[in-house]
C-alpha cells in the first residue's frame, strides 16, 4: 500500500509557538519580571523558579515514600555536569531543616567515577579533575569518594587521596580495545558503571544511588534503549526507581526536570559552575553510535517540536518490567530471551541457521575455547547484553562476576533438566 | 577473491544478507526468504486451511513480492488458500493509475483474481479533490483512514476472511519508534503482533513482517519482478518521516538494529489501569471504531461539510452527525 502507511498521521507533533514577549510578568507570582521561560510559554522569575524545582524534587520523594523517620545514606554519583550540581543543591537544600518543610531523612555521600583510563587521559589530568571536582563540591559539606572505572570490584576512597593503578586500568583498556564497535562500548561502559556504584553502595553502606538524570537524557535513554533490544529492561533503566541489585536502590528524582530546567536551576541558586570531565561520548561523531545518533535527533526534533521530550518521557512512564526469577548474568535485568513462537529473535536465529546451517551459539564442542565460553555467557544473557557479548572479541575480559553469575545460571539449569520430569509447576 | 555461499552449498555468494550478513548465493537466497516466510506463516498460525484470503495489492515492491510468495508458498506447502488480489485506487492521477497497471500484470502472471474498489466509488471523492480542499499538508490523514476501510469493505465483498498485507521488518520497526514518540501507548502494544485482529474487524496479517526492506528488494530484483517504485506524487507524512529517516540513519549504524527494535516492542510490558480507547461500532457505516463515528465517517463528514481543515485537528472527534 501506500508508503506512509495506513493508521498514522492522525496526531501531527505541534509545531513550535511564538515565545512571549519581553517583560513578561511571572506566571507564579504575577509580580517580577519572568527571567525564564521553559516549556515553550511558561515564565518564570528567579525566586519561583527556584522555589518551583525545590517544590517538585521534595514532591517526587515524598510520593515514593522511600525516606521515612530513619536517617538513609544516599550516594550521588556525580559527574561534574549542571544536573548534578541541580541534584546535590536540591538534595541539600531538602536534608536542611527549613521552616516551612519536613527535612528529608537523608545524609549524602558524593562519588565521582574516573575514566580517565578509557580516553587515554595522563596521570595528572585525572588528578586535576578530581581536584576540580573536590572543589565544585567542597561547598556542600558532605563527604565526597572518588573510584576508578573498574573491572573488576574497586573501593571507593577520599576524593582527596584518589591514586589510581595501572594494572587496573590495563584490564580496563583491554576490555574496551576488545569490543568491536563505539555503540557496543557506551552500553557497556554504561552497565560497568552501574556496577561500580553498585559495588561502592555497599561498601559506603549506602542503600540508595541518586542519579542525576533529566527527562532529556531519560528520553535519550528510551529511544535508544529501544534500538539496543532493551525492551524488557527499559523501565528499570529510566524510571524512578530500580531495584535490580539486591542491597542498593537506583532513584532518579530529576526525571522530571528538562536539562534546561536543571541547568538553570543549578545557575539562579548559585551552584558553583559545572566542571567538563570528557567521556567516551564527547566529540565522537554523529554516526559513530546508536547513543549519539540518537541523542542528536531528539535534540534536533525538540528544536522544532517542543513537547517531543516530554511525550517520549511520558510514555516511558508507562511501561513497567516483570521481575524475573532468573535474573540477567550482567546487567540483573529480566531475562528476555526465551523462544516464543513468531518472535523477532526466533526468526532472527531460523535466520542464521538457514544461512549458514549450523545452529546459532551452538556449542562447537572442544575446539576453540574463547566461542564455548562465548556460548555458556550468551545462554545466560538477556537480549541487549547478548548484543555486547557478540561484539567482545575476547569475552574472558568480563568482569569475573558476571562469567561467575554465568557458570551459576548454567550449572542451576543443568540440575534443573535432570530433574525436570519430577518438577511439578513449570514457575519454579 | 569469489567469495563462496555461507550454507557450503559450493556455489560462489552474490550477495551479503542485511539481517544475518552472511553471503549467500541466488538459490540459497531465494531458499532462506521463502522458507522464512514459510516459517513465520507457520510458527504464527497465520492462515488455516480452506480460508479465503485477500492480499492487499498496490503495485509496489512488498505486495508484489507478498503475491508472489504467497502463490508460490501456497502452491509448495499446499495451504490450500483461495488467493485474492485486492486493491485501491484513491485516485492520485500519475501515481496510482499507473501502479494499477502493475497490479493488472500480477493478475494475469501469478493468475489471481483482483478486485479494484475507488475512493470515489465508495466515499464520492477522489484523492485529487481531497487535496484540492485540504492542501497538500495533512492530505495522508484521510487516505490513510479512508483505505483501512476500503481494505476492510473490498474484502467482505470478495469473501475473504482475512487479509494480508506486505508490511515488512522496516515497517514495524519505524511504527514502534513512532508510537513512543507520539505517546500512542494503546498502538504501541499491538503494533508488533503478526495477526492483529479486533472484534467485529477482519484480521490483518503481515506474513513479510521479519522481512528486511532491503531483502524484499533483492528478492524481486533476483527474481525479476515487476514492480511499481514512484513516491506518491503528494507530500509525504512528515511525521512518519522523521522515524523513517531515523531508523534508516541507525540501520546504518547496526543493521540488526531492526530486529532488535522489534524485539523490544514485543517485550515491552505496559503497566496495568492504563486507560486505552474502547473499541466499538461506528454509529454511521458499522465499522469497528473507538468513538461514535469512526474516523473516516468523520472526515467524510467534514469533507462533505466543506470544513476539511478542521476534520485533521483534534476538535474532529467533537464533530458528531446531526
Amino acid at each position: 500500500m501506500c508508503s506512509t502507511g495506513g493508521d498514522d498521521g492522525e496526531t501531527l507533533l505541534n509545531p513550535k509557538p511564538p515565545l512571549p514577549e519581553k517583560g513578561t510578568l511571572c506566571r507564579k507570582c504575577k509580580t517580577s519580571k519572568a527571567q525564564v521561560i521553559l516549556q515553550i510559554k511558561d515564565a518564570y522569575c528567579k525566586e519561583c523558579l527556584i522555589a518551583l524545582c525545590n517544590h517538585k524534587f521534595r514532591a517526587i520523594l515524598g510520593k515514593s515514600r522511600i525516606f521515612g523517620n530513619e536517617q538513609k545514606s544516599v550516594l550521588v554519583a556525580f559527574s561534574g555536569s549542571a544536573s548534578s550540581l541541580a541534584l546535590l543543591k536540591l538534595l541539600s537544600d531538602a536534608v536542611a531543616a527549613g521552616p516551612s518543610h519536613r527535612r528529608i531523612m537523608a545524609c549524602p555521600k558524593i562519588i565521582y567515577i574516573d575514566e580517565g583510563a578509557l580516553l587515554g587521559m595522563s596521570a595528572e589530568e585525572r588528578l586535576t579533575k578530581c581536584k576540580e571536582i573536590l572543589e565544585v563540591t567542597a561547598g556542600f559539606g558532605f563527604p565526597a569518594y572518588a573510584v576508578p572505572l573498574n573491572v573488576q570490584e574497586s573501593s571507593p576512597v577520599d576524593i582527596r587521596n584518589y591514586e589510581f593503578h595501572g594494572n587496573t586500568d590495563d584490564k580496563l583498556i583491554s576490555l574496551f580495545e576488545s569490543v568491536s564497535d563505539t555503540t557496543s562500548k557506551l552500553d557497556l561502559l554504561n552497565r560497568l558503571r552501574c556496577n561500580v556504584l553498585s559495588s561502592c553502595a555497599q561498601q559506603l553502606k549506602s542503600p540508595l544511588v541518586m542519579l542525576a538524570d533529566n527527562s532529556t537524557s531519560v528520553a535519550v535513554k528510551i529511544l535508544s534503549g529501544v534500538s539496543l533490544g532493551k525492551g524488557a529492561s527499559i523501565s528499570l533503566e529510566t524510571g524512578f526507581s530500580d531495584s535490580r541489585h539486591s542491597d542498593v536502590t537506583f532513584l532518579r528524582p530529576l526525571r522530571d526536570f528538562t536539562s534546561k530546567e536543571a541547568t538553570i536551576f543549578s545557575i539562579f541558586s548559585g551552584c558553583p559552575k559545572p566542571v567538563f570531565v570528557p567521556s567516551l561520548l564527547t566529540l565522537s561523531k554523529m554516526d559513530s553510535s546508536i547513543q549519539r545518533l540518537t541523542e542528536a535527533f531528539i535534540v534536533n526534533l525538540q528544536n522544532e517540536f517542543p513537547s517531543t521530550v516530554s511525550t517520549i518521557y511520558r510514555t516511558g512512564e508507562k511501561f513497567c518490567s516483570t521481575p524475573s526469577n532468573q535474573p540477567c548474568a550482567f546487567c540483573l535485568g529480566p531475562l528476555d530471551t526465551m523462544h516464543k513462537s513468531c518472535s523477532a529473535l526466533e526468526a532472527t536465529d531460523f535466520s542464521r541457521e538457514l544461512s549458514t546451517g549450523k545452529k546459532p551459539e551452538s556449542s562447537c564442542g572442544s575446539c576453540d575455547c574463547k566461542n564455548k565460553l562465548r556460548s555458556t555467557l550468551v545462554q545466560t544473557l538477556c537480549y541487549s547484553c547478548r548484543l555486547i557479548a557478540r561484539s567482545v572479541d575476547n569475552p574472558e575480559l568480563l568482569p569475573s562476576t558476571v562469567l561467575e553469575n554465568a557458570r551459576e545460571a548454567q550449572s542451576f539449569s543443568k540440575m534443573k533438566s535432570q530433574i525436570a520430569e519430577f518438577l511439578i509447576s513449570e514457575g519454579e | 577473491m569469489p567469495v563462496s555461499c555461507t550454507t557450503n552449498c559450493g556455489r560462489k555468494a552474490i550477495l551479503r544478507r542485511p539481517k544475518t550478513g552472511t553471503s549467500l548465493c541466488k538459490e540459497c537466497f531465494f531458499d532462506a526468504f521463502e522458507t522464512e516466510v514459510h516459517h513465520t506463516i507457520t510458527s504464527g498460525k497465520l492462515f488455516f486451511p480452506g480460508q479465503v484470503v485477500a492480499i492487499g495489492a498496490s503495485g509496489g515492491k512488498d505486495s508484489t513480492v507478498l503475491a508472489y510468495v504467497m502463490k508460490f508458498l501456497n502452491d509448495k506447502y499446499d495451504y490450500k488458500l483461495n488467493l485474492m488480489l485486492l486493491s485501491i485506487d484513491e485516485g492520485i492521477t500519475g501515481y496510482r493509475d499507473d501502479s494499477l497497471n502493475t497490479v493488472k500484470e500480477n493478475k494475469n502472471d501469478y493468475q489471481l483474481p483482483l478486485k479494484i474498489l475507488s475512493y470515489q466509488d465508495l466515499y464520492g471523492w477522489t484523492m485529487d479533490r481531497v487535496v484540492e480542499e485540504v492542501g497538500k499538508k495533512n492530505n495522508c490523514t484521510f487516505c490513510g483512514v479512508f483505505r483501512r476501510q476500503a481494505l476492510e469493505r473490498g474484502a467482505v465483498m470478495m469473501g475473504a476472511s482475512c487479509i494480508a498485507t506486505g508490511h515488512n521488518a522496516d515497517d514495524i520497526a519505524e511504527t514502534v519508534l513512532m508510537n513512543i514518540m507520539r505517546g500512542d501507548v494503546a498502538r504501541l502494544g499491538r503494533c508488533c503482533a503478526a495477526i492483529t485482529s479486533s472484534d467485529g474487524a477482519l484480521p490483518r496479517v503481515k506474513p513479510l513482517k521479519f522481512c528486511y526492506e532491503k531483502e524484499i528488494v533483492m528478492y524481486a530484483y533476483f527474481r525479476k519482478l515487476k514492480y511499481f517504485s514512484t513516491e506518491c506524487v503528494y507530500a509525504p507524512n512528515a511525521y512518519r518521516g522523521h522515524a523513517r529517516n531515523f531508523l534508516k540513519e541507525l540501520e546504518r549504524i547496526r543493521p540488526s538494529v531492526i530486529m532488535d527494535i522489534i524485539h523490544s516492542g514485543e517485550n515491552l510490558v505496559f503497566q496495568t489501569g492504563i486507560k486505552t480507547p474502547q473499541q466499538g461500532t461506528c454509529s454511521s457505516c458499522g465499522h469497528v471504531s473507538s468513538q461514535e463515528l469512526c474516523q473516516a465517517c468523520t472526515l467524510l463528514l467534514s469533507l462533505n461539510e466543506g470544513k476539511a481543515k478542521q476534520g485533521v485537528s483534534k476538535k474532529s472527534h467533537k464533530i458528531r452527525s446531526t
